[in-house]
Order: structure tokens, then sequence, then C-alpha cells
């Protein structure tokens, strides 16, 4: 096939359009290349409608519930979720309380993480709700694809991942308020600026930094070069809560935008996604969103969970600790691959300290079963090789959810890692959806 | 009850022009159960359009721009107050939800754990009664000093420390409480007499919240005057700012509360 050929060629490609991944580590900044594997995963026609009902079934109910805890919080109180689950989260923002988002929406953009077991069946394994990044990484490396190769896509019969753009832009229409839309980037120094960029040119939002962006009059406008004023009307931005607003949370931020916190209150700007989603992301939510579903929709969860055990309840606790050495432990409050560990990786002391932990403070941690996930191939050099690898969907919401029909595969160069997160050195897929 | 006239000013130097300065004020005490609010004026060197707003906490604050270039940004709030000393009923049972857990400044660490545990088992107590031998514990373990802790010093650090200033205190108390299971919250304000913002904690049993001053040692009464709360520090800086140059800047805080005398 012409387009294994071209791998060298493509990867070169992305290396000169600037695909690369920033590290913050240790207080030092690496940019490093995402390297591309030119073996696309396939996902069969069927198998991705079954997929897409239950990416759309699940971040709708994960909506509602966005709604329902800065509002009425009925789920709480009817105890389906414990409140401690809520509160202690750190990712519950009172600041979001009683706050209406244009037209409701919370979840614009949602990356799910999936991965597929030796069993055949899919598992969620997360949910990003808050700045999901990567739908930039195939969409571009397709665009090279099909021109290195443009037969390999004239005999495949593959669902066209181009119009991601499109899908953005459709949301950032539904949602605005009045003005223009515009993408905000912390600057080149972010993990993901590249996707910023590319993002901003393909839907044809501007792309802002904090400083061109200024509060008037409750407000919210562009400022640019010549000092001509734009009112925005959505701004995709890509900066966490945080640093979103420095005179509503923290003091110190640079990269934010005085008072703008004051102007989404009042409805005057659509702020995708919305704040405070990071309640819902949470790893100790994670395990409550099958319920969820039952609670808003009434219907049954189509996509499961990995089979996931909360220490906070006893029972679940005695199950940790008499499997241990099975299961895979995750600190709630870690993101990006780290805080997990896995009970059979532990020397006997570093065990006895985690249990010590757990004990302690069961709530901060999620235990779950090791999933056997599928291995991909991959090229290394001349040889193919298989390595684990997961996909993050995207969910996009206007009127109704819909799912881009692709997806980022990112797998582990490490064949002994489970690990596959880009934060940690990881390669990406592309993902081909059949159309027939 | 008792009348008290209160004024608050808050003055920035800047060593170098600022412009661009942007702002939030966290500064108007509110009326509510143990407080009435009479008269509060607010005037602002240089002058600017102010917006209003109320956080989700229930504090208001005034927020504007200052475009031109400026040496010296002042703010005066002054007015009069009737204060009670009843504590304040809770109107809704799901407000407290948010001062029981954690928050930055309050994140608990192995010194706390471990301060909790020996405070718990000398005072067997709960509740209110709990609050009250937290608060005489402190008083007694904790020295008042300046310039060792910052306003980032998390109630963690303060306790090891063993000293600090009055939102140390109200930190490491917050903290505490909410071992407890006791819902608490930072208040700012201030108090009869002469000299800076004061900080205290509220906790909450019972349905009523309670005013409790652990640096003084103290319980809230009728010489107090509420200006903001919430989870702690961060949700009631009084004044936030953002500016372009500026140089060095020099904060400087004059809070002064008299009694008025009937009659006069």
């Amino acid at each position: 096939m012409d387009l294994l050929d071209n791998a060298e060629n493509i990867n070169k490609l992305l290396a000169r359009y600037g695909v690369k991944f920033g590290i913050y580590k240790n207080n030092t900044f690496q940019e490093q290349l995402f390297p591309f594997d030119a073996i696309p995963r396939v996902i069969e026609k069927e198998e991705f409608s079954y997929l897409e009902k239950g990416l759309k079934q699940r971040v709708k109910a994960l909506n509602l519930f966005l709604k329902d805890i800065y509002h009425k919080k009925r789920i709480v109180k009817d105890q389906v979720i414990p409140k401690d689950f809520i509160f202690a989260s750190s990712g519950y923002m009172p600041e979001c309380e009683e706050i209406d988002p244009v037209k409701d929406i919370y979840t614009h953009i949602s990356g799910i993480d999936l991965v597929k077991g030796k069993d055949g069946n899919w598992y969620v394994l997360e949910d990003n709700l808050r700045v999901p990044s990567g739908a930039s990484y195939p969409m571009i490396a397709r665009e090279l694809c099909r021109r290195s190769s443009p037969l390999t896509f004239q005999k495949n019969q593959i669902e066209d991942n181009r119009n991601y753009a499109n899908l953005l832009r459709k949301v950032l229409d539904y949602v605005n308020v009045e003005g223009h839309t515009a993408i905000l980037t912390p600057g080149r120094y972010n993990a993901a600026y590249f996707e910023h960029s590319y993002l901003a040119e393909q839907t044809g939002a501007h792309l802002v930094n904090g400083h061109e962006l200024i509060v008037e009059d409750e407000k919210l406008y562009f400022v640019d070069y010549r000092g001509k004023k734009e009112r925005i009307g959505a701004l995709y931005r890509r900066i966490s809560d945080e640093y979103l607003d420095p005179m509503h949370f923290n003091p110190e931020s640079l990269i934010g935008i005085p008072h703008i916190f004051d102007v989404y209150r009042k409805g005057n700007v659509a702020l995708l996604n919305a704040p405070g989603n990071g309640i819902a992301d949470d790893k100790g939510i994670y395990y409550f969103v099958p319920k969820m579903i039952q609670y808003y929709l009434k219907e049954e969860p189509i996509l499961h969970n990995a089979p996931t055990y909360l220490p906070f309840y006893k029972e679940d606790m005695k199950y940790v600790l008499e499997n241990f050495d099975r299961l895979v432990l995750k600190d709630v409050a870690e993101a990006g691959g780290y805080g997990v560990v896995f009970g059979d990786k532990m020397t006997k002391q570093q065990k006895e300290d985690f249990i010590g932990l757990l004990k302690n403070e069961p709530r901060r941690f999620i235990a779950q079963e090791v999933i056997d996930f599928q291995d991909l191939d991959i090229q290394e050099g001349m040889e193919v090789v298989a390595r684990k690898a997961d996909l993050r969907a995207f969910v996009l919401m206007a009127e109704e959810p819909f799912v881009w029909k692709s997806g980022l595969t990112r797998f582990s160069r490490n064949p002994d890692s489970f690990i596959v997160n880009s934060s940690q050195g990881g390669g990406f897929k592309d993902t081909w959806v059949l159309s027939h | 009850m008792q009348e008290l006239q209160f004024s608050y000013r808050m003055r920035l130097d800047f060593s170098e022009p600022a412009a661009k300065h942007q702002f939030t004020l966290r500064m108007f005490p509110k009326t509510d159960a143990r407080q009435q609010i009479m008269e509060c004026e607010v005037k602002l060197e240089p002058e600017c359009n102010l917006s209003k707003g109320e956080d989700t906490f229930g504090n208001r604050y005034l927020y504007g721009e200052i475009s031109q270039e400026h040496t010296c940004f002042s703010v005066e709030v002054f007015g009069r107050a009737a204060v009670d000393r009843k504590d304040v009923f809770l109107w809704r049972e799901d407000e407290i939800n948010r001062y029981r857990y954690p928050s930055r400044y309050t994140k608990t660490g192995e010194k706390l754990r471990t301060y909790f545990a020996k405070v718990k088992k000398e005072s067997g107590k709960t509740g209110y009664a709990f609050a009250k031998d937290l608060m005489d514990q402190l008083y007694r373990d904790i020295q008042y000093r300046q310039g060792v802790t910052t306003i980032s010093t998390t109630a963690e650090e303060a306790l090891i420390q063993k000293q600090g200033v009055c939102q140390d205190y109200a930190h490491i108390m917050i903290a505490l409480c909410r071992l407890e299971g006791i819902a608490a919250r930072y208040v700012v304000g201030m108090m009869l007499g002469e000299g800076y913002s004061h900080a205290w904690v509220e906790v909450c049993t019972d349905g009523v919240w309670h005013g409790i001053d652990p640096t003084n040692r103290r319980l809230v009464d009728e010489n107090y005057i509420k200006i903001s709360h919430g989870r702690d520090y961060q949700d009631c800086i009084v004044n936030r700012g953002v500016f372009l140059g500026g140089g060095i800047q020099t904060q400087t805080v004059k809070v002064e509360v008299k009694q008025i005398e009937r009659g006069a």
C-alpha cells in the first residue's frame, strides 16, 4: 500500500506544519513531535453507528447532569450521587451556580476516551468535557495522506473526516449571541498550540490571545492591531477555568481576560465549553455516568464503563483490598495519565503506603479492572509491531449531539505500557470509519 | 445593638504610571440579620465608570477600568451600620455544602490531621462547643506575628509555623472545622477601633451561622462589621487588579470604626 511507503514523508510534512505536542514537566518546556503512524485504525460502519448512539446518549446525560448540578441538584437530593462526590470535587465551581449558558449547552465539544477490549466490547475510560484536544491531528494527517496516496481513498470507502471544522463552526454559530467567533489560545507555548491555530484557520474564527480581548459595557470585544473593536459572541476558549478571569479565579492569571466571567454570567457571550464542566469529568463522577443515563434519560446505557469500584463504599473497599494486585488505581484529582498506579507494579512498601493513603482518603481514588485491550499494528522501522491503543471520539453539541466520524487513535510506543496519553509521549493514528 | 460609623480607605501607589487598570472591589458591607447598613458611600480616584455585580457567595462588588495613566488608585468606603449580637439563620440548607470540604487554602495535610486528632481527643465535644474549643486551642498554640506568612500561605503551612496573622488563624480554624464535618467559611470585615481590615470565621451548626474570631479568642459581637464571606481568602480578596506598567506598587489600608454616641 503506497500510503505506508509514504509514512516517512507524511511525518516530515507534519513536522513542517508544526504538528507538535508541548510537554511541560519539572519546570521545563519541551516540544516534541507527535509521531504519526500511517496504518489507520479501521472501524466498520455498523460498529461505529453503535458507538455513535452510545456516545450521543452519554453526552446528553452529562449535559443534563451539569445543568442539574448548577441548578436544582435533583440527582443529589434523590441520592443517586452522594453529595461528597460533588462538593468535595475540585471540579465543582460554586461560581457557576444559577448561571444559564446559552441554550443550556455545557458540553459543546466532548472528547470521550474509549478502548476496545479483547472480548470485543468497547469501554469508556474517561470523559473529557473541559478543553479536550486532539481533533486537529487526524484532520491534518488525513489531508496529507490523501495528498500522498489519493488512490487509497478512492479504493476504500471512508467517511471524510475533514468536515470537523464545519461541525465545529456549526456549534459556534449555534450558540453565538451576537458578533464574531474567536478561539482563545494561551499562546504558542501551550501543548496544543498547533491545534488552536489549525482550528481557527479551518473554521474561519479569529485566533486570539487574552490581551486582544477586552470587556466593555458588559460585552466582550476583540481589538485588532489597528485598534478596531469587534464584538465577540462566541468564544472557544482553550484555557482552563482557573485562568479564565483574574477578577474571579486565579488572581495571578496573565492569560485570562478580566471581567469575562461577568459578561458570561449576563449571557452576553457564549463560552465553549462552559465553565464548571470539571465536575462532570471528575474520575469519581465517572462511576456514576451510567446511573445518570438511567436517571435523566430513563434509558439503559449503551456504552459501558470499565468495571470501576469506589473505595468510598465499604463493600467496594473490601473488594479493592482483596483484589489489589489485579486493579489499576487512579487519583481522581489527576489527569493526563498522571496519578495512575497498577497494583501489581508496586513494591511491598509502596503498596503498604498506598493502602494507608487509600484508607485515609477513600474518596480520592477509584479502582478499575485492568482491561486487556486490543493491540493495533504500528510500523516500527521496517517491522510491524502490536501496541496498545485507545480512541478519543469527539462529540459536538448544537440542537442535538453529533459524533464526528473519525477520532484520535493514540498508541503507546512502549510495548509494556497501557498509558497512551500524548503528554506521556505516545503517538497517533488516523481513524477510518467505513461508509458502507 | 449599637451604631457604628465606619471608613475603609485603600490606596495603591505606583512608582511608575499604570494604565489600563482593571479592578474588582469587594469592600461593601451588606445588610443581613446581624447588621443593618444604613449608609454606604464610595469614593474612587481617579474617577471612572463602575459596574455592579454580586457573586455566588452573595458578596457585592464593583468593577471597572481606568484607562488613562495614573500613579495612585484610591478607594474610600464609608457609612453607618447598626450591628447586633445575634447569629444569622441559615436560609437555604444546600448553601452550606460548598463550605464543608477542603478548598485551595484549607487542604488537609499530615500536620492538620494530627493536630485535629489531638484537639478532638482533648475536647471530646461536637458542633458549636467543639468549634469554641478549637478557638481557645488555636489562640494558645498559634502566635500572632506579622511578616512570617504571606497571602498565599495555606492552613497547613501556617500550622507548621505556628505563627501568622488573622488570615492564617481563620484558615487553620476553617480547615479543622471541615475535618470535623462542620461547615465553615472565611469572613472579611472590620472591627471597632483603628487599623487594618480583619478576617474571622463563621461556622454553621444547627442551622445557624456563628461568628468566631480565633485571632482575638472572641465570639463575634456588635463590634464587628462583616464585608464578605467565601470558602477561603481567595473568594474575599478586597481588591483585585490587573494593569500595565506601574513599577513597584505599595498598598496602604486604613480602617476606622467608631461608636456613634446616642443623641449626638
